[in-house]
């Protein structure tokens, strides 16, 4: 036996190899007590479940360019980068955030509240500061002279009937919506080229679910784009309103500061609104200069709506709003679900496996379980050393290359029992049963990595990681089923001079 | 331990019955493609999917009732049998995650007293199923072909070319099966459809191999005998090897979940007709094409 002392050295080192890939990946999700720390190292070197085993949200994103005027080519990569800040912030672990084809964005993110991040991911957060306009009354007045004339029954107030006083502002019953924006749709001829009427955010006044309107200058004083830190803490101010909410505070950069002086300076005694996504949050006075560069959001915010709106506002808005093309998510139950049931599967199948080779093929078939075993290990620890990520298809693909690994055995050792029955020697027989049988397997395993490879390129998220699993687990298969059993089979009868193989 | 001996059976002389039955099962199975079709999942036809589970048991027609007071009334609504757990599909392709949205809005808002957990939520935009489907397609024929080159260039053309026919009637009597059982086409489905290709030409590759050995080793034997002798010296192996993927296929299918109920099952049905095919389907044609056209012996 030439070499046999080397090959067995080297199937010694495929085995360390194997179990220290393998290591990390065990360590993480079997002991218990585990630091953050040490948690954060091991997840480095250890393989990762998908999110259809963890639960998570899979989004596909598309830039909305529907209401643009200019389509700026950097468009995609300016969201994607604001989308990556506001998720690095909101701090979710391990997310996935990058380009797909030419204007998508591919966003993956496990385990999170899916209302929340959604929110958090797609508002646009453009938010302006613009003053109130004091010819408020007066522009209502012309609405409502310029639809009487056209109005076939006769209201004289067509405008104003669905307006009444809410806290010092003017609002409207939600119900009236559409009907008031068909209303300013027919007026704007009326209504000044300057001015604009905006609606604050639902609230419920005196039983009804109302809504404010107001009326703002179009050029805004400030934007969004000069803040330079934002942070959220519980209101402090008086209007008992706000009770119990929390609300923004907002930081200027310091050129956007000087000119925040200036423009309160100018107009102390009117109103500043502050505008967000369209909608005014609050209206409040200017009693006086301000001159730190300091503003307040305040509104009915619960403690995570202005986390996320601080966080939002931190990150920048969006160029565009986003739409969702693709969204596939996995409640946090069902990935638990999958995982005890794809795993409870494969260690029955795995276990049927193993006694059957023992009772079918005995002594042999122990080294075929071994190198089947060794088979596994390998596979989890190259896909837990290359970063690889562990999905539900994935488990099916460990499934399946398991079965080619068995099915590499059976044909090995069918034919050196077909070798023996006509009459060789156990060594003759060992040689020719893998000769012989080596080019069916290497045909139909390589036949496979193709279709592995086919898959991976054409397929997308869970079939990837089931095409993944495939051609390292083939690969593995190949080295495994014929150079480790050949090795070992060969090293022990050499070693022991059997010369009557139990098979 | 040796269950099984080589058989020496006849299988050639039995391929005309083997046509009848495949030609019939194929007929069947493009009969049932073409007038009832395949039942397309989000991932290829778009719309959205909302997977939920009712902490109580509850009646598909209090969830019906829910759905129609936001217009919804036309959406599926399938019970996961023996759970609370309901799968709501929309009928509609137009944006899905509206619809997706507005189902869990109301579905919290009108049972309160038993709430629901939001076990998976699927909304596909028509055209992104629409690039799904195109990429799906040239990849199930770049993988088709590429296989026939290989199994052209390591065996002969005949072998390559009665492969790829076998690789169809596998597939098309599986989608058949399918479309038969009523489940749906997704792109895990069609994983599992591509996971047969592989294992099927697998299979064929274990006898085509015996074949080309045997075709040099054993002179002076007929072309029959030859395809015979092979099959049955391979047939321990195909028995072995299917039995126990099926096996283990049957664990996964009635313990592996939902999710991957509908991979097990494609792969059973595949692989029972992988393992028939190669028998049938590819050595009864290379066979015929033998007897009508004998190669030259080299």
């Amino acid at each position: 036996m030439k070499n046999i002392g080397l090959k067995m050295a080297v199937v010694i080192i495929l085995i360390v190899v194997g179990l220290y890939t393998l290591y990390p990946s065990l360590k993480l999700y079997t002991a218990k007590g585990l630091s953050q720390e040490e948690q954060n190292s091991l997840m480095k070197r250890a393989i990762h479940l998908g999110l259809d085993l963890k639960g998570g949200m899979h989004l596909v994103l598309e830039v909305d360019t529907t209401g643009l005027k200019e389509k700026p080519a950097d468009l995609r990569d300016r969201a994607l980068e604001i989308v990556k800040n506001r998720i690095d912030e909101f701090g979710v672990f391990e997310p996935t955030i990058e380009k797909q084809g030419s204007s998508r964005i591919l966003v993956q993110l496990p385990g999170v509240d899916r209302e929340r991040a959604l929110n958090l991911i797609r508002r646009v957060a453009h938010l302006e500061f613009k003053l109130v306009s004091d010819k408020k009354d007066d522009v209502i007045k012309n609405i409502d002279k310029y639809l009487a004339k056209g109005d076939t029954l006769g209201f004289e107030e067509p405008f104003s009937s669905y307006l009444f006083g809410v806290e010092g502002d003017i609002g409207f019953d939600m119900r009236d919506e559409d009907s008031l924006k068909v209303a300013i749709a027919q007026s704007q001829s009326v209504i000044p080229e300057d001015l604009q009427f905006y609606f604050g955010p639902k609230e419920v006044y005196q039983g009804k679910e109302v809504k404010r309107l107001y009326l703002l200058k179009k050029e805004p004083e400030l934007t969004g784009e000069t803040i330079r830190d934002a942070t959220h803490r519980p209101y402090q101010g008086s209007e008992l309103q706000y009770t119990g909410a929390w609300m923004i505070n907002l930081e200027f950069k310091r050129e956007a500061a000087r000119q925040f002086a200036s423009v309160t300076g100018r107009n102390v005694g009117k109103r500043l609104a502050i505008v967000l996504d369209d909608v005014v949050q609050s209206a409040p006075y200017i009693r006086e200069r301000i001159p730190q560069g300091k503003a307040v959001i305040s509104g009915n915010f619960k403690a995570e709506e202005a986390r996320d709106l601080a966080i939002v506002l931190r990150a920048g808005a969006l160029p565009a709003p986003l739409k969702i093309a693709e969204e596939r998510s996995v409640g946090p139950s069902l990935g638990k679900d999958s995982i005890t049931s794809g795993i409870r599967a494969s260690l029955l199948g795995a276990l049927f496996v193993v006694i059957f080779m023992l009772v079918y093929y005995s002594l042999t078939g122990l080294v075929a379980n071994f190198t089947l075993v060794l088979n596994a290990i390998l596979l989890i620890g190259v896909l837990s050393a290359f970063g690889g990520t562990l999905t539900m298809p994935g488990i099916a693909g460990i499934a399946l290359t398991i079965a080619m690994s068995v099915d590499a055995n059976i044909l090995i050792f069918e034919r050196i029992r077909e070798e023996l029955h006509i009459g060789k020697t156990v060594r003759t027989a060992i040689d020719q049963g893998f000769s012989r049988a080596w080019l069916a397997i290497f045909d139909s395993n390589v036949t496979t990595i193709i279709t592995g490879i086919v898959l991976y390129i054409f397929g997308t998220g869970p079939i990837r990681g089931f095409a993944l699993t495939l051609i390292i687990g083939l690969i593995a298969n190949l080295i495994c089923a014929v150079f480790v059993t050949k090795t070992i089979l060969n090293y022990f009868t050499f070693k022991f001079e059997v010369t009557k193989l139990r098979i | 331990m040796e269950l099984i001996k080589n058989p020496n059976l006849p299988f050639m002389s039995w391929r005309k019955y083997g046509y009848i039955f495949s030609g019939s099962l194929v007929i069947i199975a493009l009969f049932l493609i073409s007038v009832k079709g395949p039942r397309l999942g989000v991932d290829f036809a778009g719309g959205a999917l909302v997977w939920v589970k009712f902490e109580k048991p509850i009646d598909v027609g209090d969830i019906r009732s829910a759905l129609t007071k936001i217009g919804q009334e036309q959406a599926s609504i399938q019970r996961l049998s023996g759970t609370n757990e309901f799968v709501i599909r929309s009928v509609t392709k137009t944006d899905p995650d509206a619809f997706a949205s507005s189902v869990l809005e109301q579905l919290k808002k009108d049972f309160t007293d038993n709430p629901i957990d939001l076990r998976a939520k699927e909304t596909v935009e028509p055209k992104i199923s629409q690039e799904l489907t195109r990429n799906t397609i040239i990849g199930v024929f770049v993988a088709l072909f590429l296989m026939g080159i290989y199994i052209w260039f390591r065996f002969d053309f005949r072998f390559g070319a009665a492969s790829v026919i076998s690789i169809f009637h596998d597939v098309l009597i599986t989608i058949g099966a399918l479309i038969l059982t009523g489940r749906e086409f997704t792109i895990v489905v069609v994983g599992a459809l591509l996971t047969i290709v592989g294992y099927s030409i697998n299979d064929t590759i274990v006898i085509s191999d015996r074949v080309r050995e045997n075709r040099k080793k054993v002179r002076g034997i007929s072309f029959v005998d030859l395809i015979n002798n092979s099959i049955n010296e391979t047939f321990s192996r195909t028995i072995l090897t299917g039995s126990f993927v099926i096996i283990t296929l049957f664990l996964l299918l009635f313990l592996g979940g939902p999710v991957i109920a509908d991979f097990a099952f494609t792969l059973i049905v595949g692989l029972i007709f992988g393992t028939y095919s190669s028998t049938f389907v590819v050595c009864a044609l290379v066979t015929e094409w033998e007897l009508k056209l004998p190669q030259k012996k080299k």
